[in-house]
């Protein structure tokens, strides 16, 4: 994903996209809410090549910002002096955690929301999974927090006649997806925008406020998350099964490892101890050295008896308790990838570091999921809303070749070109364009063809009426919110859980499809679509798009651990020419951003992240 | 001597992989096999259907308990083999074994997720580079995938599966202890409703159908197609390909039925969604007396719709680990009267053709032994 998502600077080089600590700083600071121009938040992001564009965007710069920000706030070990702090004071208990005010005025409305389940409690009718009771609870949400807002926001923002309508959005996207019954990282990332937006129209207070935000504040909204999943039994969405880092949550363990960071990332245990060696004889206070025992090891997460001690006292712990509260099974088999993770050798910093990359590359750069994520004059998309310009050129490009292979297959089953809707209100599939939001759809069968009745751009006709109280074939990402209020496709109780096509949404169609062709010459599959977590890093190599040239295969050799190259520069190195220039250009987006502002916030060069001094 | 074969299959009931050489043989002996199937296999009863498995390997071994060990038991595969579980390879390659080994016992059919890019979303890609190294396997594998027929016609089973009474439907539970029975109702019956089994857990979705049996059962993994109105249209597909984005193919692996009347657009992006009046009308048209499908989650592991004229078969118990639903099989017997008329696709004489007997096996997830524990394996990049 990493890659494919990429590539706005393939001409700029990787120094440019690492952000000054000015712009860090600048990127939170707040803003003079008097003379700000709120704006409701609406959609951007229609295709894969608006992805690529969002990981440039304002936006994408504050939201990354902030969460590294908050990151940074909880690590014991202050990544602009190396400095050791004590581990005791970043637990989700600790005593020395100032819970101002605002923090804890939004504390309580995730209460107060909380509040609202009994009067929605779960339907005990028949029903397939997803407990159509969420709905409900959904639309007490909905039509209470105006006035939950009023009486937990700061005055000067609730009072204020356009900023709540820009907060609103995002607050409401933090809760699952009432249509689909459904909740995923999508709907996570909405709630730590929505806490953004009150960081930078001042909300809360720098140096004060960070450590409580993510020790009390997310903790207790993950807390309301787990309620509801357990009480409608909302589906992971997207579910990747048993490949995916968790069915629900990601920034759990971003903050929760973050927690734990004691010692900068090291790539051995070797130097793991070692690095433990150096910070020893810092540690004057033998509190700290106390504390520093009780820090659970990685390896500690397949020991349920830790994970019951620590999942009170950490957000990772936390979310791995949640993992054997719901799952039976070993934990090795039902969560491979947190299993594979606790073996990593350079402590928790470096699993810090991954988490980052992983967040970014999974999370912020996956369609599916960031698709909905809407915009307005505080993430700001910060350009026109389509992809067709210049910083997205060299993306554009390789996805317009994936495009051309798309449309001309399509061609050749007969859709018209003009099928493809470029700037269409809600996401929809690219065949999907017959209906549109607002009549039913009566669409034709158009009988021998194999078309799929919708592709047709016909006018209603007999032979097979559609009927279907939303018109919008909608994208698929699981947690998508219906395109409109009046357009919502009735999904009934039992449609959950289900498989939905990647292909469902703009995204890049991977696969030449026309009949009749052999099995041998598909493409190997493009990144856009690889999985939750470990897949994209390999796939790249396999990304030739050539017909009939399989992938390089991927050994043992460049798998392992202890490569020294960084996986892009492999993976760039095993490419050439123009291709491997639009990847290089294209890895210092989508795979070095986040790593790059992630060692920022490690303290690298003395580089700091604003109020990290202020501890 | 043991063959190679016999030595895969013992490998593979043991949850091992075999090696990727083994593999690339299997693939290819299996598509040699299959290349010569129908796009819709005929196949004789008694035969058990089987809904989704989801690389539930454990749980696909209960299931042979349950049901029946091949060859002994003629199974027949409804898809979604692969993705989500931990051992889609070891689950997918062992039904492959067993389809190489005994080809006329064991019918598989195409599944949404056997394809290559639902794959690379939901797992089986994963699993097959963390276990292998390299996406070889993953490769011959969707290779197979291609081969796979779309659906099947279960032909000659019987209005009953007991000798004795005109039993329809009978819910079976694990340890073979009979849950819930519903004699067929006279024939005289007027259509109105009827309870399920009482006590099956079932939720009386099995409703039973009236009359004598003659038609067949359809067997498709999602349902039916608006460009499908008859079996022999799925016939003329050309099947030996990806799965597509639309069409005809897509929509036979992807469809869901549903409570309202006609077409509906799917949730999931691909596939419509199909009510009671497309069923019964394909049904009749058809000569066909029931749809057998997978693809959706049912937490009684067995649902029958539209009076019975269309049942959804999930066989992963507690799916993800975490879905706490029991699984079922869905056995047909055959034939014991004589009285079976041959199938035909052209005899439309009854209006509502009933539906055959059919004992559902409920059954729960695998015990869970000490399976051990793996090595860990060396993470993704993020980490490194």
């Amino acid at each position: 994903m990493a890659s494919s998502s990429a590539s706005t600077t393939g001409s700029s080089t990787p120094q440019q996209s690492l952000m000054s600590q000015s712009q860090l700083q600048s990127q939170l600071e707040p803003i003079d809410i008097s003379s700000h121009n709120f704006t409701t938040p609406s959609k951007r992001i229609h295709n894969q090549q608006d992805v690529d564009y969002f990981l440039t965007s304002p936006a994408y710069k504050l939201i990354t910002t902030f969460i590294l920000h908050l990151n940074a706030s909880v690590s014991p070990l202050d990544h602009s002096t190396n400095a050791l702090r004590n581990p005791a004071h970043y637990t989700l208990v600790s005593e020395t955690t100032n819970v101002s005010p605002a923090v804890q005025n939004i504390i309580d409305l995730i209460h107060a929301l909380d509040s609202l389940i009994t009067q929605a409690p779960p339907d005990a009718g028949p029903r397939r999974f997803g407990n159509v009771a969420f709905r409900k609870w959904h639309d007490l949400v909905a039509s209470s927090v105006p006035t939950l807002l009023d009486q937990h926001l700061p005055p000067y923002i609730a009072s204020h006649p356009t900023a709540k309508s820009e907060l609103l959005p995002y607050l409401l996207g933090s809760f699952g997806s009432a249509q689909r019954l459904d909740y995923g990282t999508g709907h996570e990332l909405s709630f730590a925008a929505f806490l953004c937006c009150l960081w930078v129209l001042g909300g809360f207070e720098p140096g004060r406020d960070e450590i409580a935000l993510t020790l009390r504040c997310f903790d207790a909204y993950f807390h309301l998350v787990r309620r509801l999943v357990l009480t409608y039994t909302l589906e992971p969405a997207g579910s990747h099964g048993v490949w995916g880092l968790d069915d629900h949550a990601f920034l759990p363990y971003v903050f929760g490892s973050a927690q734990l960071t004691t010692y900068p990332p090291s790539s051995s245990s070797g130097e793991a101890a070692a690095a433990a060696e150096v910070n020893a004889p810092k540690m004057v206070d033998p509190a700290v050295a106390s504390a520093l025992e009780d820090v659970p090891k990685p390896g500690d997460v397949v020991t349920s008896l830790v994970v019951e001690r620590e999942r009170v006292r950490n957000l990772y712990f936390g979310a791995v308790g949640f993992i054997y509260d719901v799952k039976t099974g070993p934990f090795w088999e039902h969560s491979p990838i947190l299993y594979d993770i606790s073996g990593v050798q350079g402590g928790w910093g470096k699993i810090n570091k991954g988490m980052l990359k992983m967040y970014n590359a999974e999370v912020l750069g996956k369609f599916p999921v960031v698709q909905h994520f809407p915009f307005g004059s505080i993430f700001n998309w910060g350009a026109p809303s389509h992809s067709n310009h210049n910083t997205t050129a060299a993306t554009t490009q390789h996805q317009s070749n994936i495009n051309n292979s798309n449309s001309s297959s399509s061609t050749s089953r007969g859709i018209p070109d003009t099928a493809a809707p470029t700037s269409a209100p809600t996401t929809r599939a690219p065949w999907a364009t017959a209906t549109n939001n607002s009549s039913p759809a009566s669409l034709s069968n158009t009988g021998a063809t194999t078309r799929a009745p919708w592709a047709a751009t016909g006018t209603p006709s007999s032979s097979v009426s559609i009927t279907t109280s939303s018109s919008t074939p909608s994208t698929r990402a699981p947690w998508a919110k219906p395109p409109a209020p009046d357009n919502v496709m009735t999904t009934k109780p039992g449609e959950q859980p289900l498989t939905t096509a990647p292909w469902a949404a703009p995204q890049v169609p991977l696969y030449p499809t026309s009949a009749g062709m052999s099995a041998a010459h598909h493409p190997p599959p493009p990144r856009q679509l690889s999985g939750e977590d470990t897949v994209a890093p390999w796939k790249l190599g396999g990304e030739g798009g050539a017909e009939a040239v399989p992938p390089p295969p991927v050994t043992e050799a460049n798998l392992g651990p202890k490569r020294t190259s960084s996986p892009d520069s492999r993976l760039a190195a095993s490419l050439d020419g123009e291709e491997a220039e639009k990847r290089r250009g294209s890895l210092g987006t989508g795979g070095v951003r986040v790593a790059e502002t992630g060692d920022l916030s490690l303290g690298r060069k003395g580089s700091v992240v604003k109020g990290e001094n202020n501890e | 001597m043991m063959s190679d074969l016999d030595y895969a299959i013992s490998q593979l009931r043991a949850c091992k992989p075999i090696p990727e050489p083994a593999v690339r043989e299997l693939c290819y002996k299996a598509r040699e096999l299959l290349i010569e199937e129908s796009n819709v296999q005929i196949v004789d009863a008694p035969v058990t259907i089987c809904g989704d498995i989801h690389g539930q390997f454990h749980d696909l071994m209960e299931l042979f308990r349950v049901g029946g060990d091949v060859p002994e038991t003629n199974y027949l595969f409804m898809g979604d083999f692969v993705d989500r579980g931990f051992y889609s390879l070891e689950s997918f390659l062992l039904l492959l074994c067993l389809k190489v080994r005994y080809p006329d016992r064991i019918t598989l059919i195409r599944g949404n997720h056997e394809s290559r890019q639902i794959t690379t979303v939901y797992g089986f890609y994963d699993e097959c580079l963390r276990k292998y190294g390299s996406a070889n396997v993953w490769r011959h594998c969707c290779e197979v995938f291609d081969y796979l027929a779309l659906g099947a016609l279960v032909v000659g089973a019987g209005s009953s599966i007991s000798d004795t009474d005109e039993i329809e439907v009978e819910v079976v539970g694990q340890f073979g202890e009979v849950i819930s029975r519903m004699k067929r109702p006279e024939p005289s019956t007027t259509a109105t409703a009827i309870g399920g089994p009482p006590g099956s857990g079932a939720s009386g979705s099995a409703a039973g159908t009236k009359g004598v049996n003659n038609g067949a059962v359809l067997c498709v993994h999602g349902g039916l197609s608006p460009l499908v109105d008859s079996v022999d249209k799925i016939r003329l597909l050309d099947r030996k390909q990806e799965v597509p984005h639309e069409g005809a193919m897509c929509d036979l692996l992807w469809s869901d039925p549903d409570e309202i009347d006609g077409w509906g657009l799917s949730p999931r992006g691909a596939g419509f969604l199909f009510g009671a009046d497309i069923v019964k009308h394909f049904n009749h048209i058809n000569n066909l007396s029931l749809i057998a499908r997978a693809h959706q989650l049912v937490m009684e592991g067995f649902k029958e719709m539209f009076d019975s004229s269309i049942v959804t078969v999930w066989s992963a118990p507690n799916y993800c680990y975490r879905c706490g639903n029991v699984a079922a099989i869905l056995e047909l017997g055959e034939e014991r009267s004589g009285a079976g008329v041959p199938w035909s696709a052209t005899d439309r004489t009854t209006v509502v053709r009933p539906g055959p007997g059919r004992r559902y096996r409920v059954f729960e997830a695998a015990p869970q032994d000490s399976r051990g524990m793996p090595a860990k394996k060396p993470v993704a990049d993020y980490f490194l």
